[in-house]
């Protein structure tokens, strides 16, 4: 009875492994077709019009929607290609794109963040810009260092849309309170301000840094180069360094002071920031925005929320930050890429990037709108461009999986900050699972 | 079914307080955060301090929140019976019938609920993409079927266990062929059951995130659960204010639906289980 | 009369209890043994979402998964949110069933009301509970301060010993109308003249509940609870948005963790590997649990 179910089974497993046999010959014949269509020569100048597939999530965000669907219609109301879109939640973007290009779905223009970026590059399925814009044109009418975060081995797989960098933002109210009318430079000036922030309220959280989630990785690496470390070095983990272990330490003298808090994301530091019990938070150029949706008045903003360099080690040392923004891509199985190509040049113009930095704040990338008046004129603004020159790409930024490596990265830290792990056994751990992982 | 003692009433006196806290506490606390203006929201205050209905209100008027009202009912209603009535037919042959195979079959149904679900999910989207099936509800309504089935067949087989073999065999020394059988006699005393099941089907499809998000991309078929992840929780902020509002404005249909279904669950029972 | 009707082949019963399970078996073959059998061949290979080539790589993935050292506190930790998970909505559900049974007015409509915990999103479940459990600003910490069982506030979810009691907790909200439900139906099916006979033989309330109640509700309860079992396995969204598996992996389970290789990670072939290892140890489960059942 049991030989025989066991039997059964074996049967049908066979006779589902055949049946895998011929769908994946299925699938290696679609695809080939599909890339012969695609590297059909494209006309240089007249662009034949074609139905576009645009895919993203700001689109479907109450905050951006009305901004994004404007692009759409101005663009299609010229006549030439009409424009779709298609959203997800931003949590399931990459994920998103990534399975639906497995199959043959159509999609040909998609909007990614930064993390997003790595794994599609990495997949081989995103066309090379210099190809589709030409590399002369790229290097002359945009922002240089915005453009490299969308280069991979000298290919620009992603056009960049909106780059600034992850840096912090303090209450000069609350500062001032204790007697800091500037922002502290130093991270000694920067603890002595918490503990003055503390000892007058202990119930202000003095630093809302991330304790969970992704965001507890990215917001940890500006502080460990600080310190003069870094996650990778040629490749390997290297986070049992002196400059980890200086960091770790650190992280957890914070915590063990009550300077910052366990089980704060980076939504949580928004509100409670907007609510004076944060005094600092690591966040990106659209925080003016969310701390207004979250209850600031725009009348009152001066004084509750300003963007500030990261306290150094020592003075003179550069203050660090990690790049973030949103970038555009084309993909290589669509069939209209120069019209995608044409779109991008069209959300990235002049107009529309400045309709989008005023709406929402978002840098343009065009070196005429970054010198224009609306940009220059934007103290806010300005201080995010002067701390986005010295700002790196977080290590993991161009990795397939790096939402699993500061899963890791995370696991790591939370058990340190919990004391469940000693330093060195946590960071050892870290480095070990790490390699592990990078394979 | 029990007999009033006074120790019985304690138990029930003291169980329906601390139940009925659990269970009501955390649903008047959802509409507490629903009647704040989301500035509030993080503000350990009761609502009266400062009601406002516009949550309700945006929620309301939402066009995309109706469209995906509907298509979630649509969706659940339909895989919700259809998953039933497949789970009646396979419960019944299983509880009822001897045939070759029958113990396989249903080991087999079971390994639907065994592996994890989002795994099958990447081998499902190919198959449906090579088939010209997603992106309609087809695909979507399918797998929801699919995954009723374990639950639904296994929880009616167990019903169908409980009425008595003589039943069948009366009907049959009465002339009764199997159709009438299953339709007429059977099926009807194992409406109670398939109340639960079609509860448990429907729900699972309305809860669903990740299959709705994959096999359905066009914005007008969306159903309710990515939509309102999509409306509400954003990159940068999430508005939980309006989130529970229309959680709790969604679940009102629904849990309308459920009060009136109640009363077939019970009539179906004193008209078949307990006379059987 | 019947019999005109029934020309040509007679069916035997068998055979139409095959034609019956048909369409269940159809559904299921078409839609998961593929996927299913795909995905365990999956398990023995490097596949990725990163490219559509790969390689056969043995147990490689296996031998992987039980070197990760925290794979046995995945297990745990599962283990636990399992049977907790289970047990405690069944229990409460059980008694909110008998509750309810009785024919109170307003019996019903609270029956409704109770639905609605299990029709609610789960991303909003998540956040109600991490915001009766917040830290900072918790209702929770408000009314055991101000009853003076802590004088501290507690970090509820950025505990490790505390995360997982939360998840439960908000889980067993979620799920106890489910188990309400079927137990419900369970309860109006156990035959009253059975109950009425064993009063007679002057049983009182807790031996009509152990001896006629439980026994007639034995079938209902054992699907119920195997189902629930496998329902907590396949869990995912609660822990997912209240912790993301944290603080330091005192809530990932191993829906998160297949998760993670899945969609975060996009190695296919580890998930398939979690997957496949999930499905033994239920099968191994099953199989125990089915012969110390056919024994009695």
């Amino acid at each position: 009875m049991k030989a025989k179910r066991i039997l059964a089974l074996c049967m049908a497993c066979s006779i589902a492994l055949a049946a895998s046999g011929c769908g994946s010959t299925g699938t290696a014949s679609s695809t080939g077709s599909a890339a012969a269509a695609s590297s059909a020569p494209a006309s240089s100048k007249a662009l034949e019009s074609a139905n576009l597939v645009w895919a993203g999530w700001s689109g479907e965000e109450k905050s951006t929607k009305d901004i994004i669907n404007e692009m759409i219609s101005s663009y299609n109301a010229k006549g030439g290609s009409q424009v779709t879109w298609v959203g997800w939640p931003w949590a399931n973007t990459q994920q998103q794109l990534i399975i639906r290009n497995q199959g043959s779905e159509a999609l040909d223009v998609a909007q990614v963040d930064i993390g997003m970026f790595g794994a599609l590059s990495e997949m081989g399925v995103l066309a090379d810009m210099n190809d589709l814009m030409g590399k002369d044109y790229l290097e002359q009418n945009y922002n240089e260092a915005a453009l490299k975060v969308g280069q991979v081995d000298g290919k620009q797989l992603a056009m960049p849309w909106s780059i600034a960098s992850i840096n912090m933002v303090y209450n000069p109210t609350l500062l001032k309170s204790v007697g800091y009318s500037e922002p502290p430079k130093t991270i000694t000036q920067f603890e002595d301000c918490m503990k003055k922030l503390k000892e007058k309220d202990k119930n202000i959280i003095p630093y809302g840094l991330a304790t969970k989630d992704a965001t507890m990785a990215t917001d940890f690496q500006p502080w460990l180069w600080t310190f003069g470390g870094s996650v990778l070095k040629d490749g390997q983990p290297t986070l049992s360094s002196d400059a980890g272990q200086k960091v770790a330490e650190w992280y957890k003298s914070l915590l063990d002071k009550g300077y910052i808090q366990m089980n704060i994301t980076r939504a949580d530091a928004r509100q409670l920031f907007a609510q004076g019990k944060i005094a600092f938070y690591d966040d990106a150029i659209s925080a003016k925005g969310v701390a207004i949706s979250n209850g600031i008045s725009k009348a009152d903003l001066n004084n509750k929320i300003k963007p500030m360099a990261r306290p150094v080690l020592k003075d003179g040392d550069t203050p660090q930050s990690s790049m973030w923004g949103h970038l555009l891509v084309v993909f290589k199985k669509s069939q209209h890429q120069e019209q995608a190509a044409d779109f991008i040049k069209h959300i990235v113009s002049q107009e529309q990037s400045l309709k989008y930095f005023n709406s929402n704040g978002m840098l343009p990338v065009l070196k005429s709108a970054l010198a224009s008046d609306a940009v220059k004129g934007d103290p806010w603004a300005n201080t995010w461009v002067q701390l986005t020159q010295s700002g790196k790409a977080l290590e993991f930024a161009k990795m397939s999986n790096s939402g699993e490596l500061n899963n890791i990265l995370v696991e790591e830290l939370q058990g340190i900050l919990l004391g469940e792990k000693k330093i060195p056994d946590a960071l050892k751990s870290a480095d070990t699972r790490l390699s592990g992982s990078l394979s | 079914m029990f007999q009033k003692t006074r120790g019985y009433k304690f138990v029930i006196a003291f169980s329906s307080i601390t139940i009925g806290i659990f269970v009501i506490f955390p649903l008047l606390w959802m509409f507490n955060t629903a009647l704040k203006p989301s500035t509030e929201t993080f503000k350990l205050s009761l609502f009266f301090a400062t009601p406002t209905l516009k949550n309700f209100q945006s929620v309301l008027f939402d066009k995309d929140i109706l469209t995906n009202l509907g298509n979630s009912l649509f969706v659940s209603f339909v895989s919700s019976f259809a998953g039933t009535l497949v789970s009646m037919f396979a419960g019944f042959s299983f509880s009822k019938f001897r045939y070759k195979g029958k113990n396989i079959s249903m080991s087999i149904i079971m390994m639907a609920q065994a592996f994890p679900q989002a795994i099958l999910l990447l081998t499902l989207y190919i198959m449906m993409q090579q088939m010209k099936m997603d992106g309609s509800y087809f695909a979507l309504i399918l797998s929801y079927i699919a995954f009723i089935l374990p639950v639904g067949t296994w929880s009616l087989k167990a019903y169908f266990d409980q009425l008595p073999d003589a039943l069948i065999e009366s009907a049959k020394i009465d002339g009764a062929g199997w159709i009438r059988i299953t339709f007429q006699i059977i099926f009807p005393l194992a409406i109670p059951g398939a109340i639960s099941t079609a509860i448990y089907g429907f729900v699972w499809s309305w809860n669903d995130l990740l299959y709705s998000l994959t096999l359905v991309t066009d914005a007008s078929r969306r159903t309710l659960a990515p939509g309102l992840v999509m409306k509400y929780m954003g990159e940068f902020t999430n508005n939980w204010s309006q989130m529970m509002a229309a959680s709790i404005f969604v679940s009102i249909p629904v849990t309308l639906i459920f009060i009136f279904l109640q009363k077939y669950f019970i009539s179906g029972l004193t008209s078949g289980a307990v006379k059987g | 009369m019947t019999k005109r009707k029934h020309r040509g082949i007679r069916l035997s019963d068998g055979a139409v209890g095959f034609i019956l399970a048909a369409p269940a078996l159809a559904i299921f073959i078409a839609v998961i043994l593929y996927p299913f059998l795909n995905s365990i061949f999956m398990s023995f290979t490097n596949k990725t979402l990163m490219s559509p080539s790969f390689k056969m790589v043995g147990l490689n993935n296996y031998a992987k998964v039980f070197a990760d050292p925290t794979f046995l506190k995945t297990l745990g930790n599962t283990g636990i949110f399992v049977f907790f998970s289970t047990l405690c909505p069944f229990v409460l559900g059980f008694i909110w069933a008998v509750i309810l049974n009785n024919k109170f007015r307003g019996a019903g409509v609270l029956r409704g009301i109770t639905l609605i915990n299990w029709i609610v999103p789960g991303a909003s479940i998540s956040f109600l509970w991490s915001f009766i459990f917040d830290y900072n600003h918790g209702i929770m910490n408000e009314l055991l301060r101000s009853l003076g069982i802590i004088t501290q506030n507690v970090n509820w979810l950025g505990e490790s010993s505390t995360a997982m009691v939360v998840v439960i907790v908000a889980r067993t909200w979620q799920m106890l109308p489910w188990y309400m439900a079927f137990l419900t139906g369970g309860l109006q099916g156990v035959p009253f003249d059975q109950i009425e006979a064993a009063r007679i033989d002057g049983a009182n309330n807790l031996k009509v509940l152990r001896h006629v109640v439980i026994p007639g509700m034995k079938s209902m309860i054992t699907i119920v609870l195997v189902l629930g079992i496998i329902g907590n396995l396949q869990h995912f969204d609660i822990p997912q948005v209240m912790t993301s598996g944290g603080p330091a992996g005192a809530t990932t389970l191993f829906s998160i963790l297949v998760y993670n290789k899945a969609f975060v990670g996009y190695k296919v072939g580890m998930a398939a590997t979690i997957g496949t290892i999930w499905a033994v140890l239920l099968a191994v489960f099953s199989f125990f649990y089915s012969r110390s059942t056919s024994k009695n």
